[in-house]
């Protein structure tokens, strides 16, 4: 694919997320429910914040005709799942040993989310240290 | 790889556009951070005009065998 099609791609994808989250910020705030309006709200800004900065240093390299993907960022990605894959295990258990402390509603959000989490910190880990072996 | 980079007078966004690959790889290669896949590896070395023997060394790590 053309890398300024999947600039274009990945921008329209962030913003319908930032959208989505900022629509159930709205419905929940409208619903009295404000802390989890506030985590919605949270999400979309911290979301809204990186991919700004991720989608500017993607146009900077197609500028300079440099690829948004390489066999490094390849290898990256698939370390980073693999570990995102394992630690997850471990939330999950953790969920389920505090779920009679969490409101069931909220236990599929807090797995998704921290896996989430999860991989993009060790992607963003593996990307700045080197060393994907 | 640094010194041969600098040799043929390329920066590191230079060799990079030479070998279709980030910037960064290349800051991790030359780091020694990295260990490219044998056609990256054999890419940089026809990049700087060289062999794959003089760029690369190979380096074993010991292991609790040895």
């Amino acid at each position: 694919m053309n890398p300024t099609n999947r600039i274009v791609l990945k921008a329209i994808a962030t913003l319908l997320l930032i959208l989505t989250m900022g629509l159930l910020g709205y419905t929940l705030w409208a619903r009295g429910k404000t802390t989890e309006a506030g985590m919605a709200a949270m999400i979309a800004v911290t979301v809204g914040v990186f991919a700004a900065f991720a989608l500017r240093n993607m146009a900077k390299s197609t500028r300079k005709g440099l690829p948004l993907e390489d066999e490094f960022t390849k290898r990256a990605k698939t370390a980073a799942a693999a570990f995102a894959f394992y630690a997850s295990l471990y939330w999950w258990l953790a969920l389920m040993y505090f779920q009679d402390y969490l409101a069931k509603h909220q236990l599929p959000k807090l797995a998704i989310l921290g896996s989430a989490l999860i991989f993009g910190l060790r992607y963003f880990y593996l990307t700045r240290r080197g060393n994907v072996d | 790889m640094k010194e041969l980079r600098a040799r043929h007078d390329l920066t590191q966004e230079d060799l990079a556009r030479k070998v279709g690959v980030r910037r960064e790889t290349i800051l991790f290669l030359e780091k020694g951070k990295y260990n490219p896949s044998l056609k990256l590896a054999h890419d940089v070395a026809q990049a700087l005009e060289t062999s794959l023997d003089d760029l690369f060394i190979f380096d074993d790590e010991p292991t609790e065998k040895d």
